[in-house]
């Protein structure tokens, strides 16, 4: 099959560049120890297992003092590096307050329950508060409920209410993630982006350097070479994605949480999207610098929407232009399934993923047959 | 006839580079394209190789009609593009082995058959180097031997000797004659009249997208032959010398060369004569005459009024 000869010279080409092994494999090493050190001093003291950059910001209220409200003031509203607890006792302002996303989640300890209210609009540090709650609930055996409001339908009479839900999750307190884990996910998936110029530049470097046009008066099909090379990609950034996530389990310690499958499918999705990816760049832009340009704007900005340096929040448009980015999904996938146990976030990003790899296959077919009729 | 080709034509946005193209050319021949840069002669190998479309006409290539066609052929073409097409961070062996690979050769026929090309180019011995370590006619070279590898019937040659030393150069042109021997079919494109000259069975001058002349070596020179030749090797105004000698009796044609002036002449007494006294009217300086047999050089100069080269 000559769609083998391709793939292996994609991956003989690629594994013999240096760079290939500095920004692929160093680098993300380097920036996890890097950030991950960095961001822990800042956050308190260093060296220990428990500091975190993802921290909730809470308000409650007291509706009726009970053994409850007792247990929870006693408990949960001294400040600590997990979360903040401000206190509020008018109901209204504390549902306005989270309506315009201020805070992370609102929780209001009523006489035999604890409610907690969060924004609809996804924000991992409000998931963080809610299993704050729920783990204190568990803790004491209290009964808890979880409500969810839409800010984008604001209404001054619809009071918050909505959603409920009582299944049970299990929340290991110990395993909030520190600043190493998190960089730790962020900065594996956003270099596995990179393997977009690697694959976007093989490809304008074959036309430049006119070896595309001795493969095409071959008797080899032009899609055996796009498929082959681009499933050349997909296997070396697998390879990646296994080496840089076993070593920063190894050497840092990072948590990868216990649904690894499902981890791993929200990684393999983004591998695809970005062979998908990197393949149309690299047929529609005249040369290599111009994909390497292009990727060196674009993948910094998907990776800072996408949370991956910094936990940037955000509401309205903000939101709704993070939500545009791929990386947005993935990290966020990733972090539900990893500390939350939620699968939904995951299951879009590899959806999100697999449709932007689809989308890219029907545009080269489509370039494909255009180029076979009106050349040039 | 193992290539037919009539009226191709293809224009790229409003330049015409091909304007009625016709061609036939004889299976086992060496078939030499001649013509200065811009002629067509890489437009005509890339619509042979599929890489471009014509506008129109018809080509076919062992029977086959390209671009219809042109699996059932492709197999049995070979092609050595003017651009190096080779990768530079592989070793000579990988690009001739990936290269030959394509056309479906593996294992033990094909590692063969790649020494025997390495052999053939004399690159063997530095066959696990990388490409960017070598010299610009070594990667002419390897270029050339990964356009033969496969063992195609028919060769495409562009150019393949622009930019290298003589001694590359005189290495490629007897590679070529070799393969022939073998019984390929070689179309080789060149604006160098030498390599033409001493290497093609039958050429075809190509200018401005059209085939001007045809045939052998010889029927070629017989376009001028009948008339008599003469170099004047002269310094000083040679444009006004050209001037006044085109304009004397029995002179058919002058044209300004580098050095000096190419005459055509019928032969009449008194030519001679006539020319000294108009390089003393000019001030220019005659260094010496020469009578010669026509090269190709002149027959395009005659054909087109231009010289070959740019
Ligand atoms: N891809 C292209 N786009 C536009 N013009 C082209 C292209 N390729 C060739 N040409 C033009 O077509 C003419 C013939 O070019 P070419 O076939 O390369 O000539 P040759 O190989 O004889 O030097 C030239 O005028 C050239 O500028
Ligand atoms: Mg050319």
């Amino acid at each position: 099959m000559k769609f083998f000869n391709f793939f292996t010279l994609y991956a003989k080409r690629t594994v013999r560049d240096r760079m290939f092994f500095l920004i692929m494999f160093l680098f993300p090493m380097l920036l996890i120890w890097l950030l991950g050190s960095a961001f822990s001093g800042l956050m308190g003291d260093s060296g220990t297992e428990g500091e975190v950059v993802v921290s909730a910001n809470l308000i409650y209220t007291v509706e009726e003092s009970s053994h409850m409200s007792d247990l929870f003031t006693e408990h949960m509203t001294e400040d600590n590096e997990f979360f903040t607890m401000t206190r509020h006792n008018d109901i209204k302002i504390g549902e306005e307050k989270i309506r315009r996303n201020e805070y992370d989640a609102y929780v209001i300890v009523g006489r035999d329950k604890i409610t907690v209210y969060k924004n609809s609009y996804y924000n991992f540090s409000s998931s963080m508060g809610e299993l704050i709650i729920k783990a204190f609930a568990d803790d004491y055996n209290l009964m808890y409920e979880i409500a969810v409001t839409d800010p984008s339908k604001l209404s001054q009479e619809e009071s918050i209410s909505g959603r409920r839900f009582t299944e049970e999750i299990s929340f290991d307190r110990q395993r909030m993630p520190r600043a190493i884990d998190y960089y730790g996910v962020t900065m594996s998936t956003m270099f596995m982006f990179y393997g977009v110029i690697f694959l976007g530049t093989y490809f304008a470097g074959n036309r430049q350097n006119k070896t595309e046009d001795r493969i095409k008066a071959s008797p080899a099909s032009i899609l055996s070479y796009q498929w082959g090379t681009a499933l050349g990609n997909i296997v070396l950034i697998v390879l990646q994605a296994v080496v840089i996530i076993s070593a920063g389990i190894l050497i840092f310690n990072i948590y990868w949480g216990e649904a690894l499958g499902i981890s791993m499918l929200v990684i393999l999705g983004e591998i695809i999207m970005i062979s998908s990816l990197g393949t149309i760049l690299g047929l529609t832009f005249k040369s290599e610098n111009a994909v390497a340009g292009i990727s060196q704007v674009a993948i910094p900005a998907i990776v800072f929407l996408g949370d991956g340096y910094t936990q940037i929040g955000g509401t309205g448009v903000i939101l709704a232009i993070k939500k545009i980015s791929p990386m947005y999904w993935i990290n966020h996938g990733l972090f539900d399934a990893i500390y939350l146990n939620e699968y939904k976030t995951a299951f879009i990003s590899i959806a999100i993923s697999l449709g932007v790899a689809a989308v890219c296959t029907l545009v080269v077919a489509l370039l494909n047959r255009n180029r076979r009729t009106e050349d040039e | 006839m193992i290539i037919e080709c009539r009226g191709l034509e293809k224009s790229y946005k409003n330049i015409k580079a091909l304007k009625g193209l016709d061609l036939s050319i004889q299976e086992g021949t060496i078939y030499g394209l001649l013509g200065p840069n811009g002629a067509g002669k890489s437009t005509f190998i890339n619509i042979v190789a599929g890489l471009v479309r014509a506008d129109a006409g018809s080509l076919s290539v062992a029977g086959k009609s390209i671009p219809g066609e042109s699996n059932a052929v492709k197999k049995k073409m070979g092609f050595v593009p003017q651009d190096l097409a080779i990768y530079e961070d592989l070793t000579a062996y990988e690009n001739i082995s990936f290269f030959t690979s394509l056309y479906g050769l593996s294992g033990k026929e094909k590692r063969k058959k790649v020494e025997k090309a390495l052999e053939f180019v004399s690159l063997t011995d530095r066959k696990k180097d990388l490409v960017k370590t070598y010299s610009g006619g070594m990667k002419r070279r390897l270029n050339l031997a990964c356009g033969i590898c496969h063992e195609p019937e028919i060769l495409f040659l562009d150019e393949p000797t622009v930019g290298i030393d003589p001694q590359s150069r005189n290495h490629i042109m007897e590679s070529i004659r070799k393969l022939n021997k073998n019984g390929m079919t070689v179309i080789y494109t060149t604006h160098y009249m030498e390599e033409a000259e001493s290497l093609c069975d039958r050429i075809g001058i190509i200018d401005h997208g059209k085939i001007i002349a045809e045939g052998t070596l010889d029927d070629l020179q017989k376009i001028i032959s009948e008339n008599e030749l003469l170099f004047i090797e002269a310094t000083g105004d040679i444009g006004a010398l050209t001037g006044k000698i085109s304009k004397t009796v029995g002179i058919l044609e002058a044209y300004a060369e580098e050095n000096g002036i190419l005459v055509k002449h019928n032969g009449q007494k008194g030519i001679l004569e006539n020319i000294i006294k108009h390089a003393t009217d000019t001030g220019s300086e005659i260094h010496s005459m020469e009578s010669r047999r026509p090269n190709l050089e002149d027959v395009f100069l005659s054909l087109t009024g231009r010289t070959l080269r740019d």
